[in-house]
């Protein structure tokens, strides 16, 4: 019962996307913005929305996820970016990491920018994430240090600095 | 891909989820658990958390662990987890603790406090951490053997 279920399951997942033809629309006109409709992904090669399947590239998985997250469709955003084959790549980790915390699993994105970290520990806008997670979680001592570790790498001119300073000012003021 | 999520409802999710994991198909397990309805069932968590550390991610893996138990302090699969992550990251003493949190919950005879109890045995004498061997040591808790 339990197997059978399973093996419903894996062709459903990882059999179906294969049977999919890539549909790529015929219309013309302006390139349209790296964010589509649910279940397709902005491929950055043909510049156009194609359906979310495992032949897309990273870096369209990552346009789209990070759009995604921009504009608040955290859960379509997670799906996307779940579908990168490069699972450590620190930007796929940071936005997977925002849109689980900006869904409310503050201490899921914590671990996601802690792995982003670990493979890139100069990646200073998740530096930024972290210190705006960790004051989510009133730890304004923890939002300090990232906010000095991103002075070490880019200064206080870089908009990471900036942006998590004036948060830290915000949270402090109340 | 989308359409399934309302298909199968949660324990059918869980179930198969935990199957793929425990088979060693973490990328599956990741991608079916990623449907269940509810992000916040401790179950559920517990499973991403463990199937990402598998494959070697143990940082989001602890990440998934914290989550599972801000939503349910008590449930304990997720510190026998938490405490392997930590042996597989070499903090000892953060293992003994989540030993210590389990004791508190289910005593010191509950699988759980046995098998982590065991890890930390092996982890002090290898002087390291390694996966337990057989599929039926991980994550079967007490009242999923029922």
């Amino acid at each position: 019962m339990r197997a059978r279920l399973i093996i419903g399951l894996a062709s459903m997942l990882f059999a179906g996307p294969l049977l999919v033809a890539p549909a790529f629309s015929a219309g013309g006109g302006t390139a349209p913005a790296p964010s589509c409709a649910k279940g397709k992904v902005y491929d950055t090669k043909s510049k156009k929305c194609v359906p979310k399947t495992s032949a897309v590239d990273d870096d369209s998985i990552y346009e789209t996820g990070r759009s995604l997250a921009m504009e608040g469709r955290y859960g379509e955003a997670i799906d996307i970016l779940n579908l990168a084959k490069d699972k450590t790549d620190p930007r796929i980790l940071n936005y997977l990491g925002y849109s689980h915390r900006k869904e409310g699993r503050v201490l899921v994105g914590l671990g996601y920018y802690q792995e982003a970290l670990r493979q890139d520990p100069n990646y200073t806008l998740v530096r930024e994430y972290m210190g705006e997670a960790q004051l989510q979680l009133g730890d304004v001592t923890a939002a300090r240090e990232q906010l000095g570790e991103i002075e070490k790498r880019c200064g206080k001119g870089c908009s990471e600095y900036t942006e998590l300073a004036s948060q830290i000012d915000a949270y402090v003021k109340g | 891909m989308a359409q399934q999520s309302g298909m199968l409802d949660d324990e059918s999710i869980y179930e198969a989820g935990r199957e793929l994991a425990v088979a060693k198909r973490y990328g599956e397990a990741i991608t079916v658990l990623s449907l269940a309805a509810d992000k916040t069932d401790p179950r559920i968590l517990n499973y991403l958390g463990f199937s990402h550390r598998m494959q070697g991610r143990v940082l989001v893996g602890l990440g998934y662990y914290r989550e599972a138990l801000i939503q349910d302090p008590s449930y304990v699969p997720a510190r026998e987890y938490m405490g392997e992550a930590y042996l597989q990251l070499g903090d000892l003493g953060a293992a003994r603790e989540q030993l210590g949190q389990i004791s508190l919950s289910c005593g010191t005879t509950c699988s759980e406090y046995s098998r982590l109890s065991a890890q930390i045995g092996l982890f002090l004498k290898g002087g390291g951490w390694s996966p337990p061997e057989a599929a039926d040591a991980v994550g079967v808790s007490s009242e999923n053997a029922l």
